[in-house]
């Protein structure tokens, strides 16, 4: 029999585009202030499940390792979870499974990434993530994938950049109110267009900023959760897939893994009708076409997020409120702790203390990421 | 064990800090806009080359370099692979369970996860499934003049629905790059056929095709 699992806490730092900070140092910001929010100390924890992603951003192969300190996971079980892009929900996922099990009562989630070590850029590393006898050679960057896949998604729905630029606009904005985000800010879709082409289609303000910081969260089995707090955020519902490495052999116009992983959520969460029984929606939205990509995946229907964004539905106060956070477009992108920020959002828009962020009667909500080349969906169901 | 309550929460970045902590972040300016992109114009401004540097007085800063190299053994599938490349031919595996052809071969159905060994040989026209125009490369701090047309092409007649959903399908199909066309009038669909280094330059490489052109009476 599967236990209930609560969030409790969270905690997270700021997310800018340099922090003169350790690792170390940043985890644990992230994790004494998600502690305070539940009144936990180190003590009470049962176990730490961390989360970052590729080592080479620290050129420290032993990455794991920094977040054991910090996390007071010393004399403790502790593991690292590693599925690219996906990895700070994918943490999320794991703590769950501790929690669960019934095994563990009380667990810390921490995700980190210092993207800013790399000197004098990440792109050389970037490269390093495709597949190094047929793909290499070609001397890829990151964004060709992003540009390869918004093109094939715009083909299939026949959509345009201008539509597609309002998610910039929309997440910049929302990130306005997030205390902590990078790049909250006011713009028009012209800006994005008038941006510097990257690789077509994707333009400079299409991506999300990358980005240093952490993110806790404390997780407490049912019995525990009330305890410890009046305002628990059930997770009801996880879900996790991977489509194949052989992303030239796939259409990339639907991840439907990310379908598949949502749909496990949602099977365990009781949600029959994600349209009519989410409030809140929190998709991964490292480039603005990536948040249609999946919301579509999330609801199941392929080409309607374009509908609904068209329709201003996905704004804070539409029907389908859709990063509501700011998104990683409007936070920032430390890779596995903006998925785990995603997460967070969904503990603090359902316990209701989002701020000038709050959606009103937000009950349930879906967080996603996504990660690896193109295959990796991990999703979260909370409900408060 | 303290009860937290939501008035526990405070919005205040400091006030959230032990107070060592928020010490170190006051003194350093992180209280205030530090990192932070101060405004959506400075992002447009900056160009994508340029590199950010550290700001921060008297912060000590360490640097160092790792250097590793590798050779990757190309495994039983790929090696064949290659070979072919160098002769001028591209060849797959075909899986007998549900038909598939495999370009990037393997030696095992991830669909039916059974053994494949037998060969094909595919004349190497196909479509442009998807492309992008790309102006930086590796190193994105070189520009391009003129963008280089990045594609996934998918092989002729490989094309292959999955029983089990509507939207997955599966075709034979690699990343390379396209040429001989002008880049304003690529479009997804688009014939092409490989164009193949002299079989003296060939080294048994992916590389060994220069790019893909555009078939005769497409572009
Ligand atoms: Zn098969």
């Amino acid at each position: 029999m599967r236990k209930r699992v609560a969030i409790v806490g969270a905690g997270m730092t700021y997310f800018r585009s340099m922090l003169p900070m350790t690792p170390q140092e940043m985890v644990y910001e992230a994790v004494r202030k998600s502690l305070d929010d539940c009144g936990l100390e180190f003590k009470d924890i049962d176990a730490v499940v961390s989360g970052s992603a590729p080592d080479a951003f620290d050129g420290y192969h032993h990455k794991g390792l920094v977040g054991v300190e910090p996390s007071g996971a010393n004399g403790k079980p502790y593991s690292r979870v590693f599925v690219g892009g996906g990895t700070g929900v994918g943490a999320a996922v794991a703590g769950w499974w501790h929690v669960a099990s019934g095994v563990f009562k009380r667990v810390l989630v921490v995700a980190w990434e210092k993207m800013s070590h790399p000197y004098p850029h990440a792109q050389p590393l970037f490269k390093t993530i495709f597949e190094p006898i047929v793909e290499q050679p070609l001397g890829p960057n990151l964004i060709w994938i992003f540009a390869l896949e918004m093109r094939r998604y715009m083909e299939a729905h026949k959509l345009s950049k201008e539509l597609i630029a309002r998610v910039a606009v929309k997440n910049k904005g929302n990130a306005l109110d997030h205390p902590y985000a990078q790049l909250g800010a006011k713009i028009t879709v012209e800006d994005v267009l008038k941006s510097p082409v990257l690789v077509w289609p994707v333009h400079r303000l299409d991506i999300s900023p990358s980005s240093d910081g952490a993110v806790a969260l404390v997780l407490a089995s049912e019995d525990e959760a009330r305890k410890i707090t009046d305002t628990p955020v059930w997770i009801e519902g996880v879900g996790a897939c991977l489509d194949s490495q052989f992303w030239t052999n796939r259409d990339l116009a639907y991840p439907y893994y990310v379908y598949l992983a949502a749909q496990q959520a949602y099977k365990m969460a009781g949600i029959t009708n994600p349209l009519k029984e989410i409030d809140v929606f929190e998709p991964y939205d490292p480039f603005t076409y990536k948040e249609l990509h999946h919301l579509d995946a999330l609801l199941g229907k392929p080409g309607l997020a374009p509908k609904l964004l068209e329709e201003g539905q996905l704004e804070r106060d539409g029907d389908y409120p859709t990063c509501p956070s700011g998104g990683l477009l409007g936070v920032g992108n430390p890779i596995a702790a903006a998925g785990l920020m995603k997460v967070a959002e969904l503990y603090w828009q359902l316990s209701g203390r989002a701020g000038k962020r709050q959606v009103p009667n937000a009950y349930v909500g879906v967080a996603q990421a996504w990660g690896d080349l193109m295959q990796v969906a991990q999703v979260v169901v909370c409900r408060s | 064990m303290t009860r937290a309550t939501p008035s526990r929460f405070s919005p205040n970045y400091l006030k959230q800090l032990p107070e060592d902590l928020a010490e170190y972040v006051r003194r350093h300016g992180l209280d205030k806009e530090f990192g932070r992109l101060d405004s959506w114009s400075s992002s447009m401004e900056k160009t994508y080359t340029e590199i950010e540097e550290w700001q921060i007085d008297n912060l000590i800063i360490s640097y160092w370099h790792i250097e590793c190299m590798y050779k990757h053994a190309a495994g039983f599938a790929v090696s064949r692979f290659l070979e072919g490349l160098k002769n001028g031919k591209i060849l797959g595996t075909k899986c007998e369970g549900c038909g598939r052809v495999l370009i990037p071969p393997r030696i095992f159905c991830e669909w039916c996860f059974r053994d494949v060994d037998t060969w094909v040989e595919h004349p190497g026209t196909g479509v442009i499934s998807t492309y992008s125009l790309s102006y930086i490369g590796t190193d994105p701090r070189v520009r391009f003049e003129k963008p280089i047309i990045v594609a996934v092409i998918w092989f002729d007649g490989t094309v292959k629905k999955a029983n089990s959903s509507r939207t997955v399908l599966h075709s034979a199909g690699i990343l390379h790059k396209v040429q001989g066309v002008d880049p304003e009038k690529v479009h997804v669909g688009m014939r092409v056929k490989p164009v193949w280094r002299r079989p003296e330059e060939r080294v048994g490489s992916i590389l060994d095709i220069e790019y893909f052109a555009p078939l005769e009476g497409d572009g």
